[in-house]
Order: C-alpha cells, then structure tokens, then sequence
C-alpha cells in the first residue's frame, strides 16, 4: 500500500513531468511558458499576465495567443487560477453548483494566476543560470566560443550573419561524430545559447542578463 | 507579429472546438468565396464530357468526365489512349468521392489547439501566407537560411521540382521524401550512370517499348522483378502486361508474393524478401557458367572486358599501360586495355577456363572505342592477370567472383527459390531473342537498392536485351538521345541535369576533363558556389551521394539533426502532400522530432493524421479533377489533365510556395537568400494554365479549352517515336554513338559509383565532397537483410509489403467504396504457418517487429513462403473522425499501418541512403480488432460525398 508521502511524490513528480511537457512539446512556447512560470510567482491578474507575455520578444512568433499558453500551463499544473467578482472575492463555487454558465460569467470579473509549488520547482530547475552552466559543463571545448558570442551580443543586437562570421573557423564549430562536413553550422552555437536563455532575438541576438552574469561568473 | 484568433478569451476553447468542427466538416464559409454561378437546382441540367486525365496513381490514365452543372458525376476512361485502352481503375473511378468528400479541407486552416487536436481555425489566404512567411524569414534570420526545410511525397504528390526547389530559393540544402531512396530515385539515378538512358521501371513510364500495340511488338519476355503492374498501375501498364500476355509473350515474375501478375506468369519465383541479391547472383553465375550472355554485346557494348586495377577497382586507360599508344578515338572517349583473344589462339573465353598468367599477360592489348567490326581486338571476357607491375581483372571476372558462390542450390537455401524452378526462369530469360527485366519499387525499399538496381540493369546488358525491338531497355522519344547525331552524354542533378545547367554543377558524364572544365568556367561563380556549398552540407551527402541525383538529402539524417540540433537545426518545415506519418519509415521515431520543429506548414485537400498530429498550418489544395497538368506520356502521346470543377478556395499545388515565397521576398526588401531562379513553380492559375497550353501548342488556355479535340491528345508519331540501335549509328566523330557514359559503353561494371564514392563526381563538381567511409560496390553483390529470418528466432517471419488496387500510398483513403472494399489490411500468411499459430482465415492478428505493433485481418493463402508475410501500408483515418468519440480517437496510421514496424536506422543503402521498408523480421499472433477500425459498408457513411452542392469557384490567384 502506496503510504501518503509516497503518494504525495508521486502526485507532484507527475506534475512535474505533466509541466515539463507542456514546457517542451512547441518549441517557439519553450521560453514564452518559462517565463510565465517565473512572472506568475507573485500572484497576477489576467491582464497583467497577458501583457508580460505580450512584451516577451518570443511571443512575436508564437503560434497561440496569450489565454492559450496560460491555460496549458493552467491544465499542466504548473499555473493557479483564481476567479474573482468585481469586489475581488474568491467565486465560492459551492454556492454556484446551480448556476448556468451565462450567470457565473457575468460574475467572473477577473482571472488571477499564480505560479504553484510544482510549477516554482521548475522555474529554479530551468533558471537560465542553471542551464548555461550545465552547457557549460557539457560542453567545456566550446566554453570559449560561447563566452565570445555572449561578449559580441552584449554590446548590441547582432545579426545571425555578424555572428556567424564571428564563429568562422572557430574548432568550435567541430563536430565529433561523423556528418556532412564535419562541422557544425554556427546556427547550432546561437540554437544553444538561446535555449539555455542566455541570448535573445528581438530583431537581432541580444545577450540577456543572464548572459551577462555568465560572462562575468 | 503575435499570432492573434479574434475569439474572446475566455470562450476560446469552445469555440475553437466548434470552428474544428466547421472546418472538418467541409463547410464552405461561403462568405469567403467569390461565387461565379448560383446554385443549379433550379435550372435544368447542363451536361458535358470533358477529356481529363486521372491522377489516381502517377502513370495518369487518359479519361472523360462527366459534368452536370458543374458537378462532376461521372468518370471513365478514355478509349482513346493506347495503352490503356478506356480502361480506369477502382483508383480513378472513386475519385468522385475524394473529391466531394465531407472531410475536404476548402480553406486555409490555422491550428486552434495542440498538436494533435483537431481543432482548426479558417483563416484567410492573405492571413495565411503572411503567417507561413512571417515564420519563415524570422526563423532564417535567426539562424541562417539551413533552418527551413521541405519535404513531399504520400501519394497524390504533384510537387517534386516545387519541394527541390523551394529550399534552393532560400538557401537551404535540405528537402526529403519518404520515396526518393525509397523510390525510383535509385533507378533513375543508376540507369543515367549506367548507360545514360531510362530505367526499367514501368510504374514511372520509363519502359515503354514493351507496351507497343501488338501488332508492332516484338516483346517475347518481360520478367516482372518486384514490380505489380496489375495492382500499382491497373488500367495502364497493368492493361498493357494483360495485353501482352495474351498475345503470347512469356513472363517471369520475381516476388515474395503471388500477385495477380504472378498467377498469369510461366515462371513465379518466390524470393523471400529482401533476398533478392543471392537471387540475382545466381542468374549471373548460371548465364557466366553456361555462356548464356550475347558475346558480342557484352564485349563490345559493355565495359564488361575491361581491365580493371585491382587496388584502384577503376578500369585502366590504354595510355596508362601503353605510354607510347596513340588513341584514335578523342579526349571524351578513352581506350581501354584489355585481353586480346587474337593473342590467344585457340583457346577459349570461358569462366571455368584458367590460363597461364604469362600467356594472358603478354595478350594485354589497347581496346580503342569502335563498332564490334572495326576493333582491332576480341576482348576476353574472364581474365585475371598481373601487368607492369599492377593486378588486373576484367569486370567481367569481377562479377564472376562475386556471383560463383551462388549456385543454384546455394540461392535456394538462401532465397528460398525452389533450384529447378529458378533455372527454368533462367533458361526462358536467356533464350529469349528480346526481352527484358522491369525493376520494380521492391528494389528500393530495402538497404539492397543498389545491388538489386545493378544486377537488374547489368542482365539485360550482359544479354544484349539494349535498344532492340522489344527490349525494356530500349531508347524511345524525341531528341538527340533516340536519333544521335553527337556523342551522347548524361546530364546530372536534378532531372535530365536542370539543376547542373541552372547553375552550373555537376560533370557532364561522356565530357571530356577539358570539355567539362571549360563548360563549368562558363557559369557564374557566386550561383555556383552557393549551389556547390548546398550540395557539400546536405544532409547525408558524404556517405550517400547518390541522394544528390534530386539534390535530397537522407530522411534518418534529417530526423537526427532535428532531434540534435546538429549539424544544423532544420526547424520550419513546409510538407508539400500527403500523410507523411503513414510514409515514413519508423513514423512513431518522428513524433520525438515534432516538438522540436518551430513551425510545420502543409498542404494537401484532406486533413490527413500528418496534418492533424504535427501541421500548424493547412493550405487547402486543388483535387485532381480540379487542376491542370500535362499527363505522364503514354507511347509518345501526352494528354491534359483538366480543370473539370473547382470548389472552395482550393489552388493547384505550385502556388502555396510561391505566395509565401513572394511575401518573404517583400519582408527581406525584394530579395531572397537563395539561388536564381530557386524556386520553379507556377504562382497563380492563370500561369498554371498557360504553360499547360502552350505543352500543346495553344495559343492560351482558352484557345485550348475552345479546341480540345484539335489540340488533345497530342502525339508523336511512332516511326519518330520508337527507334532501334541508336548506339550504333554513326555520329559526328565518326565514331558509333555508343552510350551516354564515360566509356561510350554500357556500364555494367559501374565505374561511376566508385567516382562518387570518393569525391562525388560526378555530381560534385566542381567543387569535391569528402569520401564516403568506403567504396560503393560497382557490381551486384550480396547482401543479407540486417534483420534475417535465418537467425532471428525471436521475431521469426521475414515481412515485405505491396500495394494493394484500391489506394496509391495514403490517397484514396476517405473514398467510402474503396474502403468498404478493403476496410483494412490484409496480413497474407501460408496457412501452414497459421495452422501452427492457430490463425483461421480473416481472423485479426497482431503484427510485432522491434520498433512496435500493428493489427490486420490474417489472409491465409499459398502465395506466400513459410515464414514470410505480405501486407499492405495502411492508415484509418475514421480513427480521427469527428464521428468517432472523442475517448475512441487515437491516430490512424498507428493502428495498422506498416511504418510503426519498419526500420530507418542503420545498414542503409551505401549509394542512396535507402532504409528498410520491406524484408525485416516480424512475429504474428492471433489478436482483436482495434476498437475504433471501421469494417462494415455502414460504419463508412460519414465519409459519403456531401459537397457536389458547393458553389464552383474562380481561381484564388
């Protein structure tokens, strides 16, 4: 018989895992859904949730709108959502078993999200800082190269083409296992570093503050 | 640009749900649409008969619609077209119901949900293609022109030049297609290298000599290797096999199974599958050992008689040995060495016959290119002989030590063809005067491509079965190929080399090292060295360059540098037809690759589990009855494919590309990253139509439709079209004109694949790609399936797979009748095997490989070995159907269908790439019937046609 503290993992490791999914299945969501994740660890309005995610660069080519990606982080667990009257008071649900779906809409006045205990676990276990310096460690021979391209993006946005020049020839672009050329395109360099949330790209790839950190750590 | 739904927020899953339903539904949003005429029901009927041709299958069967206010009601075939005949398959005949399926998509159509719900919302085409560029240039801006990649290919697939070229236009390398390697690519590229001319398939109307009206056919033999005309191309070359039959000539068929071809055939050989190359093998031993093969065909049209050097396997060149030799012939046309059996007096020229390696050594002669009696030596066939220092052997010698081991009764250990039965076939294909093999799709689809392909293409050479009457081997049409008056030389990428004269790479084979140099130096270099660039990083090119032949790159390649990123990441994806889940093998791998794919855009009439699991964008395509084309050439006559109706916004497939090209090209300030022209398709109707019109000399669509008996079909006559022994007749140089190969002979022994394996040439060029891990075989050779049913005890039986006459690949599958007819696969097992697993007759049997399960209906029959299976690809799309409760749903393609057991990992094919599709290991067993499967003729009412009442519409562009 399964004992209560072992239920109780069991119940958070499968919305862990529920989150991580809903994190990882579109990748253009990846950073957008992270990131609501870490914005919603205050508690936020709707609207407030919906214009942070707006103003998230990775938004411009999302494939959902604002009320979509919450409510998948919502149903993954990873998200509350609280509906508030117009006094801000919590609807008591019991006291609506009877009514319609057009009454309670009328008395929802606000959504708030607030990030849940699953869903903080995962914002420290995805912080950018965490994953650069996993790349980092992973990768050590490319260290050098990853610590230029953060430095080259720091001071302003840069096109693929300036960075892809900036990596030409670089053993960093060597690959180990057999492929077409033998090395890898300076895409694969930008792919990681903008994975790990250590650049961005709003018009061109910006260092992040976190990119930053890591080049000063 | 946030992509943005004008539904509220708080109803959006409602309502998105309910848009799924409208889109799914067919309905016509009519409100889209500019209507050109009103609804006919209250006028009388205005009947027509339109000449069309269908596109049930790709061979396009010449036919009549009959049209009744706009509706088509009525298809049958054209009694016109000559090899056909009027005939018109269950394929072309239920078209009816695809194309006024409920289950069309009219619209453009935006994912509303996840991936993997089918939920859409309509959107228009300006939205839409906004939403694919936008997508498009942000992604290449972000990380380079490699992260957008195309795909094609599913059946119903009209876009091969459109999906080659739209990366080129973008300065992408990568483009796939779960055909290709798997396809016909392995055939068209080999004949071209072989001898410059078509290949033996049937199926892509390369072989049309056979199919001559009886009275001028001089057909005698046709052996069927792994080809099923009477299922893949009924009313066409599957009429034309019947024809031929019963005018006399004799057939051998080679396959696995006994099909419909196989029961009318004097010879069936039921090669377990995947084991043709021991099969083969043993042809080529029983026709070496008995000197079966035409001597002087094979002496002097074949490079067969070459000295080869053992430690360079290429062919030596007389001025390499003989420094002092004057060549007669010029640059483009080497001499060779070879044995002189004028120096060899009195003996014979046989395989079982050793001579002394002095004698054979001082008989080493110079063997200039001439006709058979002008040549100034009697090349040896079998000889191995030290010179000057160097190891030589003749190819022919080469083929013998690979195919000795194969006798008779070693191949039927192997292949499990009865010894006696195999050399009856072989006898009857020997001794005929004409004949022929034709090379079926079977060859591809395993890791033997190459060998299979080889073998098939080096008997008939080694027969002399090569531009004779009756040959499937024969040059045939216009040009300078079927009436020579050059020396005849081989275009490479792209087909017929468009792509090498485009821009200005590749070698042309039969071109001298100068010619060729001076020819590339013409081009302009920016074009070429991008091109030369693309090539070099495409994916898979250095191991199988032969994927260059359509500038493609290697599916399992591809699937790993999604997953890894590495060595570039492809990540927006246009798909340009069909279902490729239910194409691809090991599709249950790719759902690993989807979440790492930015932006997935397709383009096809129906919603296929492809486009429902992984699509985030749907271009709704024309049906074949709704779009012009010119028809596949049937014996020099060529036919239209018409506009016959039109509903919805539906547009022909060029169009989606190049729309969305064009709005990238307006976001990049007029310019795309790529080559110039890039991109090769129509962008509107309008252009779609005048090119049709002016492939029949029209002055313009219009003039075309006014004039369609004038102008349809248009032919060649056959005097001009069919001609006989081009090799030899005499062009320019004075010289016969041989072949379009570096040798001027049929190249047997193929010496271009050695060249490509080490640098590429000569598709790289000029520009080399590095060495593939080893040589490719230049000859048949064997070659065992990775998985054998000799050693696997755990998964016993060897499975291969066919087509079955109700569908082409993933088409036809919402066609109501067809699937009543043939609601799911049937597992074909010898009854002694299912007497042993306790399987009767129809009973539901599981199917098991090491990738994963399938189910399917077990047919008990003789016409397959002991421990061999046969079924069909299959995929249920009810399974996803609105009308099936939404807990029943799961994803067609997974519950019967052949991909989720097929293997895409290593050994592939050295040249190509091609993966294991047929002839790995399987267990069956007795099993249920999936739960949401439709079997019975009343389950297939949702799929009945309901949009005949949809307004016919104008062109969208």
């Amino acid at each position: 018989m399964t004992s209560m503290p072992q239920a109780a993992n069991a119940a958070l490791e499968s919305t862990l895992a529920e989150i991580e999914r809903t994190l990882t299945r579109q990748s253009l969501h990846r950073e957008i859904l992270y990131k609501t994740l870490a914005f919603c660890q205050e508690r936020r309005t709707m609207r407030e949730v919906e214009d942070a995610i707006a103003s998230f660069p990775e938004f411009k080519t999302a494939t959902q709108n604002q009320y979509f990606l919450m409510n998948s982080l919502v149903e993954a667990g990873g998200l509350s959502r609280t509906f508030v009257d117009a006094a801000g008071e919590e609807l008591d649900w019991e006291n609506l078993a009877s009514a319609t779906d057009e009454e309670i809409d009328e008395l929802i006045a606000d959504e708030l999200y607030e990030t849940t205990d699953a869903g903080r676990q995962i914002v420290e276990l995805h912080a950018p800082e965490a994953r650069l310096n996993e790349l980092a460690a992973e990768e050590p021979a490319r260290v050098g190269a990853y610590r230029d391209v953060l430095a080259f993006c720091a001071d302003s946005p840069r096109s693929y083409r300036e960075v892809a020049d900036l990596l030409a020839g670089s053993s960093a672009l060597t690959r180990t296992s057999a492929c077409a050329s033998g090395r890898i395109q300076p895409s694969v360099l930008i792919d990681k570093l903008n994975v790990c949330g250590g650049i961005i790209w709003d018009g061109g790839w910006s260092t992040t503050r976190e990119g930053k950190e890591f080049i000063a750590s | 640009m946030a992509i943005d739904t004008t539904l509220s927020r708080r109803t959006f899953a409602k309502a998105s749900a309910l848009t799924a339903a409208a889109a799914a539904i067919g309905v016509s949003m009519s409100d889209l649409l500019v209507e050109t005429d009103q609804a006919y029901a209250d006028s009388a009927a205005e009947t027509k008969v339109v000449k069309t041709s269908c596109h049930g299958c790709i061979q396009m069967c010449p036919a009549r619609a009959y049209i009744e206010n706009g509706v088509v009601v009525k298809l049958e075939g054209d009694p016109d077209a000559p090899v056909s005949r009027g005939s018109l398959c269950l394929k072309g005949i239920n078209q009816i119901h695809t194309m006024y399926s409920p289950r069309r998509v009219l619209h453009p159509l935006k994912r509303a949900g996840e991936r993997g719900e089918n939920k859409w919302e309509v959107i228009s085409w300006d939205e839409a293609i906004e939403l694919a560029a936008t997508q498009i240039t942000q992604a290449i801006d972000k990380y380079g022109p490699y992260s957008f990649f195309s795909s094609v290919g599913g059946g119903g697939a009209y876009s091969f030049i459109e999906a080659m070229t739209m990366p080129m236009a973008l300065g992408s390398p990568t483009v796939f297609e779960p055909g290709c390697a798997q396809c016909y690519l392995p055939r068209y590229a080999t004949s071209a290298l072989m001898w410059g001319g078509h290949s033996q398939s049937i199926a892509d109307n390369d072989v049309q000599e056979i199919f001559r009206p009886i009275e001028d056919n001089k057909t005698e033999l046709v052996v069927l290797w792994g080809a099923q005309p009477s299922i893949s191309q009924t009313a066409e070359s599957g009429r034309g096999m019947a024809e031929l039959k019963a005018a006399g000539a004799k057939t051998i068929v080679v396959d696995p199974c006994f099909t419909p071809d196989a029961a009318k055939a004097d010879h069936w050989l039921n090669v377990r599958p995947a084991a043709d190359t021991s099969l083969l093998l043993s042809w080529f031993r029983y026709i070496f050992v008995n000197k079966l093969y035409d001597e002087e065909f094979a002496r002097y049209w074949t490079d067969l008689p070459f000295l080869i050097d053992v430690e360079t396997k290429l062919p030596v060149e007389a001025k390499d040995l003989f420094p002092d030799y004057q060549s007669p012939t010029p640059a483009n046309t080497p001499a060779y060495v070879c044995v002189d059996m004028n120096k060899l007096a009195g003996e014979e020229d046989r395989v079982d016959k050793e001579l002394s390696a002095d004698k054979l050594a001082a008989a080493v002669a110079p063997f200039p290119y001439s006709l058979p009696k002008d040549s100034p030596v009697v090349p040896k066939m079998f000889a191995t002989v030290e010179f000057g220092g160097r190891k030589l052997k003749t190819a022919a010698q080469i083929y013998w030590e690979e195919a000795e081991p194969w006798t008779l009764e070693a191949a039927e250990e192997n292949c499990w063809v009865p010894a006696a039965r195999n050399e009856a076939a072989i006898l009857e294909y020997a001794n005929a005067k004409v004949g022929g093999i034709v090379c079926g799709v079977a060859a591809e689809q395993t890791p033997a491509s190459s060998p299979v392909i080889v073998g098939c293409m080096g008997l008939d050479a080694l027969m002399g079965y090569v531009n004779k009457p009756g040959c499937t081997l024969t040059t045939y049409g216009e040009g300078e190929k079927n009436n020579p008056t050059k020396r005849p030389v081989t275009f490479v990428n792209g087909f017929d080399g468009m792509f090498s004269d485009m821009y200005g790479v590749g070698a042309v084979i039969g071109m001298s090292p100068e010619e060729n140099e001076a020819r590339i130096n013409a081009f302009p270099k920016e074009q070429q060295e991008l091109m030369n660039q693309i090539m070099i990083d495409r994916l898979g090119s250095v191991e199988h360059k032969g994927l260059t032949s359509w500038c493609h790159s290697h599916i399992p390649t591809v699937l790993e540098a999604i997953k890894t990123g590495e060595p570039f990441k492809p990540r927006v994806w246009f798909d340009m037809s069909g279902n490729k889940l239910a194409m691809l093998g090991n599709a249950t791998s790719w759902y690993e690759a989807f979440p790492e794919v930015d932006f997935i855009i397709g383009q096809y009439p129906m919603l296929t589990s492809f486009h429902i699991e992984a699509c985030d964008l749907v271009f709704p395509l024309r049906e074949w009855l709704e779009e012009p084309q010119v028809n596949m050439n049937q014996l020099g006559s060529i036919w239209i494919q018409n506009e016959c109706t039109h509903i919805g916004e539906t547009v022909s497939h060029s169009i989606p590309a190049a729309q969305v090209l064009e709005r990238c090209r307006e976001k990049w300030g007029g310019k795309l990253p790529g080559l110039i022209p890039g991109y090769l398709g129509a962008p509107s109707e309008k252009a779609v139509k005048e090119e049709v019109a002016g492939k029949f000399g029209a002055k313009d669509w219009d003039d075309l439709q006014k004039n369609l008996d004038t102008y349809v079909p248009k032919f060649i006559p056959y005097d001009d079209y069919f001609k006989y022994n081009q090799h030899e007749v005499i062009v320019d140089d004075g010289l016969p004109a041989g072949f379009g190969t570096e040798s001027r002979k049929f190249e047997a022994y193929v010496i271009q694949y050695i060249k490509m394996s080490r640098t590429g040439y000569p598709f790289f060029y000029p520009k080399p790609q590095k060495p593939a891990s080893a040589d490719y075989h230049p000859t048949c050779f064997f070659l065992e399936p990775h998985e054998t049913p000799l050693e696997d005890k755990e998964y016993p039986f060897a499975i291969t797979s066919g087509r079955v006459p109700y569908f082409h690949h993933g088409t036809m599958r919402h066609a109501p009748f067809a699937r009543e007819l043939y609601p799911v696969p049937e597992v074909k097992i010898n009854p002694a095997d299912a007497a042993e697993l306790g399987i009767a007759h129809m009973d539901w049997v599981k199917i098991e490989s090491r990738r994963g399960e399938i189910r399917g209906r077990a047919y008990l029959t003789e016409g397959v070995s002991r421990k061999a299976l046969w079924m069909e690809r299959f995929w249920n799309p009810e399974c996803f159907d609105e009308s099936v409760p939404k807990e029943k749903q799961t994803a067609g393609w997974r519950e019967c269908n052949i991909n989720v057991l097929t293997k895409n990992t290593a050994p592939f094919n050295e040249v190509f790439g091609s993966y294991t599709n047929r002839g790995f290991t399987v267990r069956i067993s007795k099993d249920k019937k999936p739960d949401n499967v439709w079997v019975e003729p009343k389950e297939f009412q949702p799929f009945m046609p309901t949009l005949q009442s949809e307004p016919v519409t104008e062109d969208v562009f």
